[in-house]
């Protein structure tokens, strides 16, 4: 509660004259109102219902005498309205400073009655609907072995008690992160919402599991506020709800990332069944051997049909080169006798060469001898033989071919075929001229 | 103890994705003599290691909001 020290000591210092300022009677009005009737809970039907850029909100509260103006911050309206809306308001009388205005100071709306109540529901629905809380693409699946889970239920729920023994039956080693809340009446919302807050802060949670026993609307309240529903919301391991029985859906069950039927049901989708798990391991194992075998068979067997297709191949190398061998055998045989043939063919040809050789030899002798005769014929020693005689000058020692080349009294040399004359020339006749 | 329950947790479902894997490569025949002899031997080694971890009984329950008045 606010107290208004300045206006009392302003109001006791004008107490001589008795005459307050504007503000301070409206100050005291607010402190009177405040103090004399407090919070107080009203019950009416909603009507001209305002809502200021989601700031401030606005409505009357009315019966079928009465109506009162009451007023609001538009975060603290967690239940959506609208007119005709029966709803029970906390709050306490108050006056605008600025206008004067007397009106109703809401702390706390809630909606009465099975019809207001589905009306409430109703509405907050379409709204986180629009939203996008209730999307399946953003629902979360489940770990499939979790080992660290979260519960946030009231430990004196039979609900807390089919949890813990679903779980305990299914699985072992689980490690349980317990936030105890009362699941119904005022505290409810606050406590679940801290629950959340709490287990976001804690890394390992693989899953939350929201649970409480079935309950009338009013009982299941706490799962039909926003503000529940977006804690759900951002929730940071996966959500699974089981509140109350199949038949009751809240709108925590919609925005939940899984919808449980019942708490026992939510404890079964949490927690993995040992036995099942135990004969998938089981299965893989046998897998494994089945299929090593059947390798190592396999094996075996391909490594046989290498072996043998191995041997196939060697074996037709093999005869390749025996036939080969054979071959160069045949050959081997026959060389010597080839080679016989070969040597005497070249003996013949060298013995031809020979004979053709020698007679050409013979020929040529015959034919140089007779140039060679001929030869002899041709030199003048033969001439002077036969009688002729060469006669030369004694100045240069020429033969002579003319009598010009000599004048009288000159010496000449006369060579015979044996022996030389010197003699000296007496007279020169000139031959004729033709 | 905190930390090893994490493990524990990371390393079940590790382990069985292993032993999964190890199937599957079977299945397909994708693994070669050698590597089938270890992986065989692996495969049973993470089957007895699950096995052994599914013998755990007990759940533990606790209350995080006594721990946190406590601390206030």
């Amino acid at each position: 509660m606010k107290k208004h020290p300045q206006a009392s000591t302003e109001i006791s210092t004008n107490k001589q004259t008795g005459i307050l300022t504007v503000s301070q009677f409206v100050a005291r009005l607010k402190d009177v109102l405040k103090t004399g009737i407090g919070v107080v809970t009203v019950q009416g039907e909603v009507t001209g219902y305002r809502n200021t850029k989601g700031q401030l909100v606005y409505f009357e509260l009315k019966d079928e005498h009465s109506r009162i103006l009451c007023f609001a911050l538009g975060w603290e309206v967690t239940v959506p309205l609208e007119d005709g809306l029966e709803v029970q308001v906390t709050g306490y009388p108050s006056v605008f400073q600025k206008s004067g205005g007397l009106h109703f100071r809401v702390i706390r709306i809630q909606p009465v009655g099975q019809g207001a109540l589905q009306r409430a529901l109703a509405l907050l629905k379409a709204k986180l609907e629009q939203e996008g809380l209730f999307r399946i693409e953003r629902k979360r699946v489940l770990p499939r072995w979790p080992e660290t889970v979260g519960l946030i239920t009231s430990p004196d729920a039979a609900a807390y008690t089919d949890v813990l023994r679903v779980l305990q039956n299914r699985w072992g080693g689980l490690r349980i992160l317990f936030w105890p809340v009362a699941v119904q009446g005022d505290t409810a919302q606050r406590e679940i919402i801290e629950g959340f807050e709490a287990l976001n802060r804690r890394a390992d949670v693989a899953a939350v599991i929201l649970t409480r026993g079935g309950g009338s609307l009013e009982d299941l309240q706490a799962y039909n506020q926003e503000s529940v529903a977006r804690a759900i919301f951002s929730s940071r391991a996966p959500v699974v709800t089981g509140i109350g029985h199949e038949r009751d859906w809240t709108i925590a069950d919609l925005v939940a990332d899984v919808r449980a039927a019942t708490p026992s049901n939510a404890a079964e989708l949490v927690a993995p069944d040992r036995r099942e798990t135990e004969a998938a391991v089981e299965v893989l194992a046998e897998s494994i051997d089945t299929t090593l075998r059947q390798f190592i068979n396999q094996t075996t067997r391909t490594v046989d049909s290498d072996i043998s297709s191995l041997i196939t191949t060697l074996y037709s190398k093999l005869n390749m080169v025996r036939l080969a061998l054979e071959q160069i055998g045949r050959i081997g045989r026959q060389l010597p006798m080839v080679i016989k043939q070969q040597t005497d063919q070249l003996h013949q040809t060298w013995r031809n060469l020979n004979i053709g050789w020698l007679g050409l030899i013979d020929n040529w002798r015959d034919r140089v001898n007779e140039q060679l005769r001929l030869l002899k014929g041709l030199s003048p020693q033969a001439t002077l033989e036969r009688g002729y005689s060469i006669t030369r000058g004694e100045a240069n020692g020429r033969p002579l071919k003319s009598a010009e080349q000599v004048t009288g009294g000159q010496a000449i040399h006369t060579q015979l075929a044996r022996g030389k004359i010197i003699s000296t020339v007496t007279n020169v006749k000139h031959a004729q001229k033709n | 103890m905190p930390k090893k329950t994490k493990t524990d947790q990371s390393s079940f479902s590790q382990a069985f994705q292993e032993l999964q894997r190890i199937t599957e490569a079977f299945e397909q025949e994708t693994v070669d003599l050698d590597q089938a002899l270890a992986k065989f031997e692996r495969g049973l080694e993470l089957a007895r290691q699950l096995k052994s971890r599914l013998k755990e009984i007990e759940n533990t329950v606790e209350n995080l909001k006594a721990k946190f008045t406590d601390k206030a």
